[in-house]
């Protein structure tokens, strides 16, 4: 009888996992639950501000119709913001991977250089990258011309495609060139978070096993696949889930602009029907992510007995 | 003849670092130049269309006087007492949560850790009016009402000022912060990628499951805190979109007030005159400074413990 009560070892693990998970479930609760089921609602109906709160009135899915059939730009610039992860993924991936490598070897300079990689971390996640791409003016105060367009910013390169146009060449090409190169800009100073994530998993990462493998004559090529990239998986799915996030969840993303300027005209029932596609969206790319990253990670175990990443 | 110490690959390598450093080096210092060039210039020289990069005659007046516009002192130190303390409940609850998801199996564990990817990915803007409301009528969700026959009040308004800070600090120690989600994600993603062999030989040597957690994954874990807590801090100094929406009154986060930087110019009493649009943009340029100075000495002091940890934490692999 006494042995029915005792707790098995499974039973303490759990209560256990359970335990460290707790403040979870509770911030969870209070903190996030609640607010979405009340956009959800939000979502469902007319919703009127007045004195001392919020009056909802149920409409069904006319927010979603609205939306959907009446907004012209809504579906375009969803459709645009799947296609850009695309490319965007990949580059700022490889890219990252790449920064991280170089910033974890010995050289000259390199607790300088560590510091400048990070910058992008302290100014593309806040206000001032976009109190410096909104400053007009800015270009001018360094010496640059001033421009006549209204898109221009100091992050823009005005003087290289006035270069390149002056010199004879067509003005579509150089626009394409230069969008391309504006684009880039834009993902390398993207990369800031990446990177570093990169390089704290590959601080993670035994010395003892690159000793191993080279005094097995292995070249820093196959240290790499062998040792540095299995090693890097875990971190390379995080960086994957938050680079798709980020680059849906930015306030420069078209969607979210669109999002913003609905709940500013307190249209909430429009943004909130909005917000939930949009979302909804991610959540469908984020689990094929998974699906993929799962599968690859079972197709490891099978073969070489791997370790579980998720 | 053949230089002895000087392989090809060597060389090659370092020039290929040498080029991606000196490129990449000039794409993220620019800004920052801009910055410092704009906001040291002295006031009488604005409009002098022979300055280009460096200064003819260096003056802080500029940064002096943004202070001013800012109330820097004051919202910077609001800023940091909300992310100093905010970054400290993150490190505590989201290390613990990520550590009960990479290492226990319990029944519900996987609908967890959906539930933490769905913190993720949920758009702040979806659920930013309701959480308004949520810290505007705070009950702790209905322990206040039922109690209000005892203490007399039913709700806490967490957005009146001395209390706004805990707008942000209470959800980070419960684990659904600024960005809680990624934290506990990417805690748990690096002690999954740790061996368990350590933790079960403490476990055969009766250590209890907070003990070993204490005392052998933390030590070994120090590269990911100084992640975590590094991002914390700059994303609670940077976070502009749900502080403006807190903090009505008049003490505000610095992002905040760099961003209404226009309007303060125009309402401040002292520099109520007429800016020209130069004027204005040297004041951005120096509150952006200003803004981001804090975060970047942080980050000079933290960073040599990415190169430190790995001696520091023995067997890892």
């Amino acid at each position: 009888m006494k042995k029915l009560f005792k707790p098995t070892f499974e039973r303490r693990n759990a209560l256990a996992g359970r335990l460290f998970c707790m403040p979870f479930y509770i911030g969870f609760a209070f903190f996030f639950f609640a607010p979405l089921v009340q956009s959800l609602i939000f979502s469902f109906g007319k919703v009127e501000t007045q004195l001392g709160g919020f009056n909802i009135t149920p409409v069904g899915f006319a927010n979603f119709y609205s939306v959907f059939r009446i907004d012209m730009t809504y579906t375009d610039n969803l459709l645009a913001s799947i296609t850009g992860i695309l490319y965007q993924v990949p580059v700022i991936i490889i890219t990252s991977l790449l920064f991280s490598i170089v910033l974890n070897q010995k050289f000259l300079g390199r607790t300088l250089t560590r510091a400048i990689f990070f910058i992008p971390v302290i100014v593309a996640s806040g206000v001032v990258i976009n109190v410096m791409m909104g400053d007009k003016i800015a270009i001018s105060l360094i010496g640059g011309a001033v421009p006549s367009g209204s898109e221009q910013n100091i992050f823009n390169s005005t003087s290289l495609q006035n270069m390149l146009i002056n010199s004879g060449l067509n003005a579509s090409f150089v626009n394409y060139f230069t969008s391309i190169s504006n684009n880039l800009f834009d993902l390398l100073w993207r990369t800031g978070i990446q990177t570093i994530m990169f390089l704290a998993g590959l601080q993670t990462i035994s010395p003892s096993l690159y000793e191993a493998s080279s005094i097995e004559g292995a070249t820093a090529w196959e240290n790499f696949w062998m040792i540095t990239f299995p090693m890097l998986i875990p971190i390379m799915i995080v960086n994957i889930v938050y680079t798709i996030v980020d680059s849906f969840t930015n306030p420069a993303n078209k969607i979210m602009v669109q999002i913003i300027n609905q709940f500013n005209n307190l249209k909430y029932g429009e943004a909130s029907a909005m917000a939930w596609t949009h979302f909804l969206l991610i959540a469908v790319v984020l689990a094929v992510v998974f699906l993929i990253s799962s599968r690859g990670d079972r197709e490891i175990k099978n073969t070489k007995k791997g370790r579980s990443y998720l | 003849m053949r230089l002895p110490n000087l392989k090809s690959g060597n060389i090659a390598t370092f020039l290929f670092r040498s080029m991606l450093i000196f490129g990449m080096t000039y794409v993220f210092l620019f800004p920052l130049l801009y910055m410092l060039s704009v906001s040291l210039r002295a006031p009488a020289t604005i409009n002098d269309p022979s300055i280009v990069w460096i200064p003819k005659a260096m003056s802080l007046e500029n940064l002096k006087e943004t202070m001013g516009i800012l109330s820097y002192t004051k919202s910077a130190l609001l800023t940091l007492i909300i992310s100093v303390l905010s970054t400290l409940g993150t490190l505590i609850s989201c290390s613990l949560v990520g550590y009960g998801l990479a290492r226990f199996r319990f029944f519900e564990k996987n609908i967890v850790f959906g539930l933490v990817v769905l913190t993720i990915i949920v758009p702040p803007q979806l659920i930013l009016i309701s959480s308004f409301l949520n810290f505007r009528y705070f009950d702790f969700g209905g322990i206040l009402r039922l109690l209000e026959g005892v203490t007399g009040f039913g709700y806490i308004d967490l957005t009146e000022m001395p209390l706004t800070p805990l707008t942000f600090i209470l959800p980070s120690l419960l684990a659904v912060g600024l960005r809680g989600g990624l934290f506990i994600f990417i805690f748990r993603q690096f002690f999954s990628g740790m061996p368990k062999d350590l933790e079960e030989a403490a476990h055969i040597d009766g250590c209890g499951y907070l003990k070993t957690y204490v005392r052998i994954i933390l030590p070994l874990a120090v590269p990911a805190f100084i992640t975590v807590m590094l991002f914390s801090f700059i994303w609670h100094w940077n976070d502009y979109f749900t502080s403006a929406m807190y903090f009505c009154g008049d003490m505000k986060p610095i992002s905040v007030m760099l961003s209404n930087i226009d309007s303060l110019l125009r309402t401040t009493g002292n520099y109520g005159t007429f800016k020209s649009p130069y004027q204005i943009s040297i004041y951005l340029a120096s509150g952006s400074l200003l803004t981001i100075l804090p975060p970047l000495v942080l980050y000079m002091f933290t960073q040599k413990y990415f190169t430190q940890s790995i001696e520091r934490t023995g067997i890892v692999g």
